[in-house]
């Protein structure tokens, strides 16, 4: 579940940042306090280093931005970014040769970090917490999900729960074809089947298809939370099992397998990369796919209005279930972590530091005050001219300036939104294309109810060492479903090998741990 | 050479020639697809896959990359460190071979403690923390060092230096001239095609050089073209690496060229190497190098 | 070794009768001192950066945790060996790591002879040369690159499924998907890249062929097939034994990163070799011992193999490598 999720939130990230240099500005790091945190620590320069995987070229440690970061914080920081790609190796050997900087960025809570926190490698954060206004507005919720036995090890980044990927459908090849907005699975198949067959974009040629797929199924037809990864549905003895080998899984995997078998999926779905799908979507090759209302890739909608001139892109509503429920499950609330080292113990000054430059750009700055003449976020885009331009009042920059900006070395951090909705994706953007597209999404995700899934707050030993594994199993099995070379009438079969393998115990100890901490899967 | 007249024995010469004459355009057609496609608009490319002549020339997916700082740059440092790594690689495999050709004391010792290598290894934490300890860490020298001798290619260049017919040196000995100037004046500049041949597979491995640079080099400025290739080519992650063209590419209209950046991308990486490969196979043609590998 | 002593003559002359061993080796090493200037800049390499590392596989036999460090972390012996032999998963592993060692030694071994042999028949200098400088080519090629051609062109919209569909009519084949095409798309991979390159060595060994035994064939009445059969294949025989005696020590390697790169989940249960297992493994779940464990297993299992052959070889009457 949660690899899922991650996967899904690097591709957004990945899109803002594309965002980012194509010309607008998405949901940044900035800070209203007015007070430069650099005269309350003024007294000697501290050295930093941090290590921490990014999506993008990563940043020298040069350049001017950093250089302004410096002076303000008075430190020496020296930050080392990885692709990502490359960190699942490069932080275990680091690790393990005890070569560990003083700040560590992770993904997210996978087993590793636990490993690690067992391992003592990171420092307990409590008693700093209270001390920084940014830290204290993280729920208890998301605190949760990096606690160990009391012990919170880690700061997790802010990331909009309801704004994670949504299903998207090209809301022009329905109007072309007189369809309507699918509201059931039986709906969903029909107009799959009928964008792949009854040329929905009126070119004349059969080159279509229903509905993109990505490989791991990244993606599928999740329709709601009844259907898709997270923690919702029970077994037979009322324990909650992971969405993966659920029924509700189970028959959006018969629909996934029917549109194969149709032609509505592209045969190659299982060896293709997600940004290539989502080139092709943008293209027009495909009409549902997943997008999401914050740091869209406008260069993508861009091109895919000046081909299409009447494309129109429309979030499906989530459907209803059995138990009457509507709607989709939350993401957990923020996307990677920071974690200290745990020999800065002996070193509270620079902790203290390190937290200050922390809650600096994870202080949220209203997206009306997002302009020139509010000092921090002049200051930590670089400054107007040098690191950013306002274009029709919204933020513009040049990936070519992308070090001038002092908030390109803390680009995992963002402002700590009070509430998702103030993020205002909208405002962010310029192009009327790209602008109705997230309003009508924000509009929709603000009435639709979201599940919380309540594994996202617990830490389970067996979770974190199983989890990954498990999720593999079972998705090699849906992988051949799909495809045909396995039917999906085998779906017990691949429980079994699952329940086998660790899942049953798994199930257990999370149902166990749920029940003694009283958390609860809700609907907000 | 030989002389062979019948005609049973000219068909197969002639179907020789052919048969091989085709194996070489199926190893030559990869690099002439890649080659055409680079050129190839990406619409038209999107439009047919199967172009073996586009239909317009365009060099758009060349400026794309040659706009981006980080690519050239990582070029340079590649030619750095692969010319600096080739030499020392070979210095060090020809000073230690050339050792231990001789009947030097511990001869024996000497050649095990190399072939012991051959199977046994050592893994990749513990080197990193003799990398961390001698310093190298996040210098270009990480890339050479630790890699500096090849065992097997120690091996192969002893076999060559062991065929060097011994009176050359006896004669040099009753001139006077020492151990070292023995091999710097005599056996060296016999070897020169050996050294040529060995240091283009040295080469060949530093140009390619990928994880070590992302594990032992911290700065992102230090790192090798393949890094950056794989970025393109494996992730196809062009919007990112190249985020300025990509931005130029929205502006006109088009949509940021995929495979054809991925394309001309791997063409310019591996044209260095290309362009050097025809000055060191002129050495190794002349087929001295390992009449020796047989000892 | 048909090479003489490195100090002849001069040196053995000397009166030694009366001279103490540790006499002798003094005069011995000052002798050769300007050898050991040439050895000692490798020779510190290797203990350097070879040797003192490899004493970092003792955490094969320990639950390695980094922040005790290579001593203070727990012994538990011989465990991880022990959970080799008992999973399930490792012993698929295995399988695989030497099945798909065992077909490319039947198939992608020959090629670089069966190709040396055709070069080393052609006639015209010219065309011999440019042949040659084209099947080089590939070898400069990372896998990266190869893999990244590879999927573009066996795509079920690729050039190859569109040829074999406008020539022969044949469906699209989803190449990269099926488990059965993994090991010979494999095997083609390291045919493509590496044949031609592996040439250089067998066509070294050819040219110190003397011209004339080829003209005494001809003259006894040998036709091109026995002149091959009784010349060339001679020739060649001392340095195929090598490279096979070589490439068995290197049974388990699969040659990581090809592999890793041509993994999807349709192949993982036929693709998984012991490299890639590794990496899954030892690296990014951190399980560092069992990944040493692993590696140690494997090189025990190569040194014993090249061991195997090469005492065969020399039954056989070649020389092998030791």
């Amino acid at each position: 579940m949660k690899k899922i999720l991650e996967i899904g939130l690097i591709v957004s990230l990945t899109a803002s940042l594309a965002a980012c240099s194509s010309g607008t500005k998405v949901p940044e790091t900035s800070a209203t306090t007015t007070d430069s945190p650099a005269s309350s620590s003024a007294a000697a320069k501290i050295t930093i280093s941090s290590i921490e995987g990014t999506w993008q070229i990563p940043l020298s440690a040069t350049g001017e931005g950093l250089k302004k970061l410096n002076e303000k914080f008075n430190v020496d920081y020296k930050p080392q970014f990885v692709p990502y790609d490359e960190y699942g190796a490069k932080l275990p050997v680091v690790m393990a040769a005890g070569d560990l900087t003083d700040i560590i960025g992770m993904e997210s809570a996978d087993a590793n970090f636990f490993k690690w926190v067992k391992q003592g490698a990171f420092l307990p954060l409590n008693e700093y917490i209270d001390k920084y206004p940014s830290l204290k507005l993280v729920p208890k919720s998301v605190w949760d999900a990096v606690t160990v036995d009391g012990k919170i090890y880690a700061i997790p980044q802010y990331f909009p729960a309801k704004y994670g990927k949504k299903p998207v459908i090209r809301q022009d090849w329905l109007d072309n074809l007189n369809l309507k907005m699918p509201t059931t699975y039986d709906e969903l198949k029909e107009v799959a089947i009928a964008f792949t067959k009854d040329d929905p974009d009126k070119n004349g040629k059969n080159d279509t298809y229903g509905i993109a797929l990505s490989k791991q199924i990244v993606y599928g037809a999740h329709m709601g939370a009844q259907w898709d990864s997270g923690w919702y549905n029970k077994n037979d003895q009322g324990q909650l099992i992971p969405g993966i080998i659920s029924e509700g899984f189970k028959e959006q995997t018969q629909l996934l397998a029917d549109l194969y078998k149709e032609g509505a999926i592209h045969k190659d779905w299982a060896v293709s990369k997600m940004t290539d799908i989502s080139k092709d979507f943008y293209a027009g090759k495909y009409g549902i796919w997943y997008e999401q209302p914050v740091g869209v890739d406008q260069v993508l909608f861009e091109s895919m209005k000046e081909q299409m001139p009447t494309a129109k892109l429309a979030v499906i509503p989530a459907f209803k279930q059995e138990d009457g429920e509507q709607g989709y499950t939350s993401l957990p609330g923020y996307y990677t972590l920071t974690m200290l080292n745990a020999k800065l113990e002996s070193d509270p000054d620079k902790i203290n530091r390190i937290l200050q430059m922390q809650d600096y750009f994870r202080t949220f700055i209203p997206v009306d005050n997002r302009n020139p003449q509010n000092p921090d976020f002049d200051w930590s885009n670089g400054g107007e001219g040098v690191g950013y331009q306002m274009v029709d009042g919204v933020m513009a920059y040049d990936a070519a300036l992308y070090d001038k900006r002092p908030s390109s070395y803390f680009s995992g951090v963002t402002g700590w939104a009070p509430n998702d909705e103030a993020n205002e994706p909208a405002k962010l953007v310029s192009s009327p294309f790209v602008k109705s597209f997230v309003n009508s999404a924000a509009e929709l995700l603000k009435n639709t109810k979201f599940y919380i899934n309540p594994v996202d707050r617990i830490h389970s030993e067996v979770l974190a060492a199983k989890e990954s594994e498990l999720n593999l199993i079972a998705q090699e099995w849906q992988t051949k479903m799909i495809v045909g070379q396995e039917p999906v009438s085998n779906w017990s079969k691949m429980v079994d090998e699952y329940m086998k393998k660790g899942g049953k115990e798994m199930i257990n100890d999370v149902n166990k741990i749920l029940d003694s901490s009283g958390i609860k899967g809700e609907w907000k | 050479m030989y002389n062979q007249k019948s005609m049973s024995g000219r068909l197969a010469d002639i179907m020789n020639i052919i048969l091989l004459g085709l194996l070489a355009l199926l190893m030559l057609f990869p690099f002439y697809y890649m080659f055409t496609i680079s050129f190839t608009s990406y619409e038209e490319y999107k439009l047919s896959e199967l172009i073996f002549w586009p239909d317009r020339w365009v060099t758009d997916a060349y400026t794309y990359i040659l706009k981006s700082k980080a690519f050239i740059h990582s070029i340079g440092v590649t030619i750095y460190v692969t010319a600096v790594g080739s030499l020392v690689n070979i210095i060090l495999t020809a000073t230690m071979a050339y050792a231990i050709t001789r009947n030097i004391w511990g001869q024996k010792v000497y050649l095990f403690l190399v072939l012991f290598t051959f199977i046994f290894s050592a893994g990749m934490i513990p080197t990193y923390l003799i990398v961390k300890a001698t310093g190298l860490i996040n210098s270009y020298w990480a890339l050479i060092i630790p890699g500096a001798i090849n065992s097997f290619n120690l091996i192969v260049i002893r076999q060559f230096f062991l065929s060097i017919p011994s009176e050359l040196n006896e004669a040099a000995l009753i001139d006077g001239a020492n151990d070292l100037q023995i091999f710097t004046r005599i056996v060296a500049p016999l070897s020169k095609p050996a050294f040529a041949a060995f240091g283009l597979f040295y080469a060949v491995g530093h140009w390619n050089t990928y994880f070590d640079a992302i594990l032992y080099l911290n700065d992102p400025s230090k790192w090798t073209v393949q890094v950056i290739l794989r970025q393109i080519v494996i992730l196809n992650d062009t919007t990112n690496s190249l985020a300025s063209a990509a931005r130029d590419a929205a502006r006109s209209g088009h949509l940021p060229p995929g495979e054809t950046i991925g394309m001309a991308a791997i063409l310019l990486a591996t044209l260095p190497i290309l362009i050097l490969y025809p000055f060191l196979q002129k050495h190794f043609a002349k087929g001295v190098m390992l009449g020796s590998v047989k000892g | 070794m048909n090479q003489s002593n490195g100090a002849p003559a001069i040196a053995v002359e000397i009166p030694s009768l009366q001279v103490s061993r540790t006499r002798k080796l003094k005069i011995r090493l000052w002798r050769e001192r300007y050898l050991f200037l040439l050895l000692m800049p490798g020779l510190l390499y290797f203990i350097l950066f070879r040797y003192i590392p490899m004493l970092g596989n003792i955490i094969a036999f320990q639950d390695f945790s980094p922040f005790r460090g290579f001593l203070q972390s727990n012994w538990i012996g011989f465990q991880h060996f022990k959970t080799i032999f008992s999973d399930q998963e490792v012993i698929r592993v295995l399988w695989n790591t030497l099945l798909l060692s065992f077909l490319q030694i039947g198939f992608a071994f020959p090629v670089p002879i069966i190709l040396a042999i055709m070069l080393n028949e052609i006639k015209n200098e010219r065309y011999k040369r440019i042949v040659q400088s084209i099947i080089y080519l590939p070898h400069f090629l990372s896998w990266v690159v190869v893999i990244g051609i590879v999927t573009i062109f066996l795509k079920t919209e690729g050039i190859v499924n569109r040829l074999l569909d406008s020539l022969l009519g044949i469906d699209p084949i989803s190449f990269l998907q099926q488990p059965g095409w993994f090991m010979p798309l494999i095997i083609l991979e390291v045919i493509w890249k590496e044949a031609g390159w592996g040439t250089i060595i067998l066509l070294a060994a050819l040219s110190g062929i003397n011209p004339s035994l080829y003209e005494a064939a001809v003259v006894d009445g040998a036709n091109r097939w026995r002149q091959i059969w009784h010349i060339t294949l001679p020739a060649l025989r001392s340095t195929i034994v090598i490279l096979f005696i070589l490439r068995l020590g290197t049974v388990l390697d699969s040659g990581f990163e090809q592999i890793f790169l041509m993994l999807n989940p349709f192949t993982m249960d036929v693709g998984n070799v012991l490299d890639t297992y590794v990496y899954f493994k030892g690296i990014q779940q951190a399980d560092f011992s069992f990944g040493t464990a692993v590696g140690l297993f494997k090189s025990l299992i190569g040194l014993i193999l090249i061991l195997v052959a090469n005492r065969m070889a020399k039954k056989f009457g070649e020389e092998g490598v030791f």
